[in-house]
Parts: C-alpha cells; structure tokens; sequence
C-alpha cells in the first residue's frame, strides 16, 4: 500500500473510483467523486506573541449525483476504499431520480496529473528555518520607527491534493499555495494607524521574499496614514492601481456573471451578453491558469480543464461563469469554474484569477492627466451586487492629486461605490503595467476559495465617501 | 467519534514533552437544501469527525525565564498510528519554537445548563428543511410582486467532547439552523431584490412567513430606488444592519486584542475615546448563556464555562472577554467565548426615535465591517429610507461612514429590543450625525 504522507492512499482511491463512479451510475444518469486532502502551516510572530499552527486537514470525499434535474451529494471523511463502497451504496438508497431530465456532458475521456512547479518546495526547508525568516523579518519590521507599536508577520504555506473521477475521466492535482503578509501598526499623538503588505502566489517558499524597498514603503505608508483624513463624499476623477483595478474586475464583472446569477435571476449583467458595456478599452478575463497566480488550479472541482474566459472584449460582455449545473440548465458551454470550499461545501460557480487586460498608457501619464482627483490603492474589502449592478469597495489608501501630481494629503478608509457600467465605461486610459494580487473570496459572506484579481493602473470616474 | 478521541489522548497523555494537553473531538452532521427559484438544486448530507489535541511544552528563554509553547495536531478517524505519531512529532516541534509567557490550562468547573439543542431540529432535520422550503415558496405566493430567487436551508448537529490534563472532562451537544434567502421583486419597469441571512437555535425562534412577508416587502420598497443625497446628519440604524455595526465591540473589547495592543479601550476610562457623551451611555454584555442564543455555549474551546460577562457598563469600560491564556496575560478573571451580543433596552420608543426628521433610516448594508483596530467604517448601504416631512423614501447605494468612538458617543437607542440569534439588544440606534455619501 502507497501512501501520501497524508497518509492517504491515493493508488488504491485511483484504482477504486472509477468502478465506484459506475455502481453509482446504475442507479442515477451521472455521478462522480471528489477526494480532497489540504495540509499546511501559518506561523505567526508579532511583538507579543508567536503561533505556529497547522492547517486544518480538510480530507475527506463527496459524492455527487445527478438526477436529472438536481444534485444529490454525500460528503465524508471515509477514504479507505472499502468503507467508501458502503457509503456510496448507503447514499444511493437515498437518492431520488427524475425521470426524462437534461442530460450533463461528462466530457472527453482522460487520465492525467498535474502539479504546481515550484522552485523550493515547502517540505524541503526545515521548520527552524521558516520560523528564523519570519523572526528576522519580524525584527526588521520593529526596528523601523520607534512609532511602531505592533508588528506581525505571517507566513502561510498549504499543499492541496484532488482527485476527481467521473465516467470518464481520471484526473489528479497538487496545488501549492504561499502567503508572505506583513503588517505594521504604529501610534503617535492617540492616533493608530496600520498598513500592510503582501506576497503570494501557487509555488514554493520562493514567494515567501520581500524587499527592502517594499518594507520602507510598508513603514512610509503606515506612518502617513496616522494623519489621513476622510474623503468628502462625491464623484471624482480616479485613478485605480492595479489592487483597487482588481477589485473592481471582481466584484463588479466577476460575481455579477457567476452565472448561477443568472438562473436564480439575480444578474442584471443576464440582460446585456453581447452589448457594450464599458469603455472599448476595456478587457477582462478569468484565467486559472495564469502561472503562479494565487488563484490558479490545473482541474476545476467538477472536472472540466482550465482554461481562459473573455468575460468582456473591448467593452462588449462575451460571456460568464459556469459550474456544471448552471451550464447545464442554461445550455451554454461550460467554463472551468465549479469549485468549492472544501468537500463538506458545496460547488459554486467561483472565480479564479480575474483582471483586466493590460493597456498600452505608461502610468505616469495617466497620473499627470488628472487635474484633480485621487489614486487608489491597496484593497480593504470588497461586496458584490449582481442584482443592482452595484460596485461598492473599500480602498485602504487614497492619494490627493491636484494638477497630474500628488499633494502629500492622504485618505483612508476611500469607500467606491457606483454603478458598473456607468464606471466601467468611465475608463478613459488603461495602464501598460500589470500585477495580481491573491486573497480569499467569499460568496456573500461564506464559501470561501482562493483567488488572485489585478490588471493594469486606469482612469475612472466614480463616487467616494 | 469515541475512539479517536480516546486515540488522541493515549498519543498526547504520559509523552514526555507534554506537560500540558487537551483533546477537542468534534463529529459535525449537516443537512442542506438548496433551492434555485422554486426547484430544487441540491441535497446534501455530511458527517465528518476530528479530534484536535493541543500539546503545552514548558521551555525556558534564553536568559533562563520559564516559557510555555504550543501547537496542535488533527486526527481523523481514518489516521493510523504512523500518521498520528508524525503529526504529534510536528505538534511538538512547532511548540518548541512557538515559545511564550508561561500560562495554564482551566480545570473542572461546573458548566451550565445551557438551551442549544432544539429536539423539534434534531429529529427530522431533512424534513425540517423541506417544510420550511414549503413555508417560503407558500408565503412568496401570496406575497404580491414578490417572488423566490434563491434559498439555502441547513441544519448543523454537532457533538463536542473535551478533556484536558488538568482533569476538565466535558461534553456538548448543540444544533443550529441557517437559512439564506433572496426574495426578487419586480414592477414598473425595474427589478430589485432582498438578501438575507438567519442562524437560529431553537425552530420556534423563526416565524418564516412572517420574515418572508418582511423581507418581500423590502424588496418592493427597493424598486425604483436611486442612491440618497449627500447628508450629514441624524441616522438611525435598526435590525441586522445595527448588529452589523455593532460588531465592532466585539474587538474592542477583546482580551486577546488588548493584549497585542490593537484596541483602544483601556480598563475604567469611556470607551469614546475624547469625545463627549450626548447620548445613552453604552452597557455592553457578552453573554454565552442566553438561551437559544447562537452564540451560546456552556464552555469554551479550554473548558473555561459560559457566563454572562459585564464588559462595559455606563459608557466605562469594565472587563475584557478572554479565554484563559490571555485572561493570564493580563491578570483579568478568564470569561472564555464571548458567546452572544447583548445591549439593554434604551429610554426612547422606535417611533420617537424616526420622528425627528430630516434623517435617513438603514436597513440593510451590503457590506459594513468596521475596522477592528482603528473604529473606522465605511459600508455601502443596501436598503434605506429618507425621512422627512412625515414620508419615509426608499434609497438604494450610498455609503454611511464614521467611527465607532464618536459614533458610540452620539447614540440613542430604542426601547424595544430584538432577539436576532446572537444579538438581543435594542432593534434600532440612532446616531446624532453620521455622513451619507450619494448623489
């Protein structure tokens, strides 16, 4: 018997699945099987105290069924083979087949593997020797400014392995994903402020590194923001860098085409497939397979390949998002999109690396173009409203500019809220630059999956408050 | 369940490097339902087990002072003993490193007797949810331009044994139950809709039809609604939208974040900061008792008891909630989970509270999350309503922002109250002069 060191057998899963995947198609149009396995560690130091902790072991499998017009699924933490066969035969007693009911693609026949490069493998380096970067970082980040009241460094690594087996296909993935966060609180005069900076991506602990240029800029912005002001709320000229750029990609044309959306009539966004709606110089995508992106995966959880989705083309919206279901009822090709949060959660059409497409303006002339208004930075929080195509994010950061410059004033928290498409078609320059950023996305307030958003600097219009 | 609890322990009790341990086992059964429109999506159904254990290592500094440090390990049930030992080997590497103050784990105490498992969930959770499923599709017909976008019901049972070294030896078992709604709405042209999210203990906490009926007609009143004009001035706050502000205090008043230096509140002196108080002054209680409370638990993850803890009382800060390790730090009596969030009744009716207009009245936000370290709050505002001149107009979009010191300093609360599964406090404040950005 093989086995991870997750102590998983994977050979003997391999070799079971698909004959567990018939019995139950027996009995229902379609099925297929999802085993999971995550293993990980955040190690945390700041001035009062160090934590480090392993991730929670999310193992387990979920069984799905279609039964022609609904999902029957069966979630557990059995993965020897034998006890799996008594839980599939158990689940099938339960599970209630519509006669006639649409039929679900299982797609082509395929058998494959697929694993994140990396360049220094977590496993490799010695936890010591994890635990001595963070503290020297630490330390670095103390000994910035004697205003520094707390500092905090947090180094997060997890490995997720899946397998997925349908009628047809056999595939298998390892995903390595690293988060480098810094955080820096400093305090003068009975005001506190604090900012942050981070790295990460789908690698090894090769992400996990952070310039000395970047932790002055940590300190500089943390020690300006102890006299920011709030922004009077009205429109403005602005300018997005490229983690506010993201944010808006995300919540405003990312879940508002999940197009489970549009089957629960949610989606205002339903009505305009095919019509502008934003400025021509407008593009964005959703790509799980951007190398290194934190949101990146080889297989979705429901088995479909990765691949890249025009969500709009120079200002005209192309197409949405799809787990198997809403592809399914909606008649639409399917998109490489159903995930979940673990195997105890349920799939969703979910987005992976969504930005929008680089332009060809440097960005120092996008900053000189504004008279007045204010750049946008660093992404606090973000919601979204598909129904009322409504756009609300919080940047962390706004900077005053007056005549193509920046005065020194500052703003935080900068609240963006607007209607999409009367911002998106407000893009007036697109930057040549681009980056992504990852995090954590929820739909509404649960169901949370890794994900990366970005582009390039641009131009908008929008309120603030 | 029983098994790999015993397993954890006969790994962790006796090991040389263990001077202190605990063993968690949680076994979690799920029920879902999920509707698309009024069809059903999906069913589903999961158990899963796990037992965490916490290892606690004395160490010393390296000028010798006495350090403790610790770390945890998940054992699944399918885990065999190599797997568990290698976990352990880890565990107990990772306490090494994760070295700090010294502290000490809670014994026995006496729990309470606490109101969490509701029988008429627990019995027949699937037909649970189908009737309630029946109960919103019922209340959506009835309801005129009203009718179901989306809906998610699930009911979650979940046993909990502790032991720890020091002799704790307790066991739990609670049930609750969430709902997820969208109601759509539709007429002259314009479509809108309402969100909303409910987590109850007991089934007898959730009139369905009567929150249908509600939530229905929020969504009419969003239709046609355009974003609020620019205002500085009164605003009142009411139902989920005020818990959503409200939480901050939860951090505020946090051991764990005094302790790392990340709340302003200081012992005896007004959570206000500078600002002078012109309104009721705050009483704030973190209570794990309540019954049928969400929150509510009759001991913590340490096996610190439940209680109903004072934190901040007319306006002053009185207690920090904390679990045993912080509560050691900062020589402050440990009142483990914060459990539920409870304010007293205020002095003025809900009425007298709307009556003094100019004012906007907010319903609902699609996000608000005050910043747990400044106070600061910006949140766009899903649901609201313009009063003046004896009308109330419906509003959509818009931002309220503030910050909770000053805000806290200006507040008027209601009369009356409202029970919201981990809330039970005034169902509505208003704020003297909050700022409104719109149109």
């Amino acid at each position: 018997m093989r086995q991870g060191q997750d102590g998983v057998d994977w050979g003997a899963l391999k070799a079971h699945l698909p004959d567990i995947v018939a019995e139950m198609e027996r009995h229902v149009p379609y099925a297929s099987i999802l085993v999971t396995s995550s293993e990980g560690l955040t190690l945390r130091i700041n001035h009062r105290e160090r934590q480090v902790e392993p991730a929670d072991p999310r193992q387990g499998a979920v069984l799905t069924a279609w039964c022609g017009d609904h999902m029957e699924e069966w979630a557990t933490t059995a993965l020897d083979p034998d006890r799996l066969w008594r839980e599939a035969r158990e689940f099938l007693r339960s599970v209630r087949v519509a006669p006639g009911g649409l039929q679900v693609d299982p797609g082509e026949p395929l058998v494959a593997e697929f694993a994140t490069p990396v360049q220094i493998d977590p496993r490799t380096v010695p936890l010591r020797d994890k635990f001595a970067q963070c503290q020297e970082e630490h330390a670095r980040l103390a000994a910035l400014d004697r205003r520094v009241l707390n500092a905090e460094v947090r180094l997060l690594e997890s490995r997720e392995r899946k397998l997925f087996a349908n009628r047809y296909r056999l595939l298998s993935q390892e995903i390595s994903r690293i988060r480098y966060f810094l955080l820096l609180v400093v305090h003068e005069g009975g005001e506190t402020a604090y900012h942050w900076h981070t790295r990460d991506g789908t690698g090894g602990l090769e992400i996990a590194r952070v310039s000395e240029e970047k932790v002055a800029e940590l300190r500089d912005v943390a020690v300006a923001l102890l006299r920011a002001e709030r922004v009077e709320p009205g429109y403005y000229d602005c300018v997005a860098s490229p983690s506010v750029a993201g944010t808006i990609a995300h919540e405003a044309f990312g879940h508002g085409v999940e197009m489970d959306m549009f089957l629960k009539g949610r989606a205002r966004a339903a009505q305009y497939v095919g019509k502008q709606v934003a400025s021509p110089l407008v593009s964005i995508l959703d790509d799980p397979t951007v190398e290194g992106a934190y949101g990146s995966y080889f297989v979705d959880d429901e088995g479909h390949l990765a691949q890249p989705t025009y969500i709009i083309r120079q200002g005209i919206f192309e197409r949405g998002l799809t787990d198997l279901y809403s592809a399914t009822h909606l008649g639409v090709v399917r998109t490489a999109n159903g995930r979940r949060e673990a195997f105890t959660h349920k799939v969703y059409p979910r987005m992976s690396n969504t930005y929008f497409a680089r332009g060809e303006t440097p960005v120092e002339a996008i900053i000189q173009s504004v008279d007045r208004g204010i750049y946008l930075d660093h992404l606090s929080s973000g919601m979204e409203d598909p129904k009322n195509w409504g756009l609300q994010v919080t940047a962390h950061l706004g900077r005053e500019i007056v005549g193509g410059k920046f005065t020194g004033r500052l703003f935080s928290p900068v609240g963006i809220t607007g209607y999409v498409p009367d911002v998106l078609q407000s893009i007036s320059m697109v930057g040549d630059d681009f980056a992504l950023s990852g995090g954590w996305c929820g739909k509404g307030h649960k169901e949370w999956v890794p994900v990366s958003d970005g582009g390039p600097h641009f131009r908008f219009r929008a309120r603030l408050g | 369940m029983e098994r790999v609890h015993q397993q954890a322990i006969a790994l962790v009790q006796g090991h040389r490097d263990v001077q202190d341990w605990s063993v968690r086992t949680v076994r979690r059964r799920s029920f879902e339902l999920y509707l698309v429109r009024d069809a059903v999506e999906s069913r589903r159904t999961v158990e899963t087990v796990r037992a965490i254990a916490e290892v606690h290592r004395d160490l010393r500094g390296p000028g010798g002072e006495p350090q403790r440090g610790f770390s945890s390990l998940t054992l699944l049930p399918e885990d065999g003993l190599s797997a568990a030992r290698a976990k352990l080997d880890q565990a107990l590497f990772a306490a090494e490193l994760a070295a700090n103050p010294p502290y000490t784990l809670p014994g026995p105490a006496p729990y309470p007797e606490v109101e969490v498992w509701d029988p008429a969930l627990t019995e027949h959770p699937q037909e649970v949810l189908e009737d309630l499923a029946g109960q919103m599709l019922a209340q959506l017909a009835r309801e005129p331009h009203a009718g179901p976008s989306s809906a998610e019901f699930s009911i979650h049972l979940t046993e909990t044994h502790l032991t720890n070294s020091q002799g704790v030896e307790a066991r739990a078992q609670d049930a609750e139950l969430f709902a997820e709604l969208v109601i759509l709405s539709a007429g002259g042209g314009d479509e809108s809709e309402f969100y909303a999210a409910l987590r109850r203990r007991a089934l007898k906490d959730l009139d369905l039809p009567a929150e249908v009926a509600r939530f229905a007609a929020l969504a009419r009143d969003s239709l046609g609604a355009k974003p609020p004009p620019t205002r500085r001035g009164p605003v009142v706050v009411s139902g989920q939208a005020l818990v959503d502000l409200l939480a901050y205090l939860r951090h505020a008043s946090s051991g764990a974040m005094k302790y790392q230096h990340l709340t302003r509140w200081e012992l005896g002196q007004p959570v206000y900061g500078s600002h002078p108080l012109q309104g009721d002054p705050l009483t704030l209680v973190a209570d794990a008792t309540l019954p049928w409370g969400v929150g509510t638990v009759p001991f913590d993850e340490d096996g610190v008891p439940g209680q109903r803890t004072l934190l901040v009382e007319g306006g002053i800060c009185r207690q920090f909630w904390a679990d045993d390790r912080y509560a050691q730090y900062l020589g402050l009596p440990a009142t483990g989970a914060f459990g539920n969030l409870c304010l007293p009744a205020g002095t003025v009716p809900l009425a007298d509270l709307l009556g003094e207009g100019p004012l906007f009245h907010i319903v609902s936000f699609a996000s608000m999350d005050p910043d747990p370290i400044t106070g600061e709050f910006v949140g766009e505002i899903r649901l609201g309503y313009d009063v003046r001149d004896g009308t109330a107009r419906p509003f959509k979009g818009g931002a309220l922002s503030g910050d909770m010191e000053s805000a806290l300093a200006q507040v008027r609360f209601s009369r009356e109250l409202a029970f919201l599964g981990h809330y039970h406090g005034p169902v509505a404040a208003r704020f003297g002069e909050l700022a409104v950005g719109g149109d």
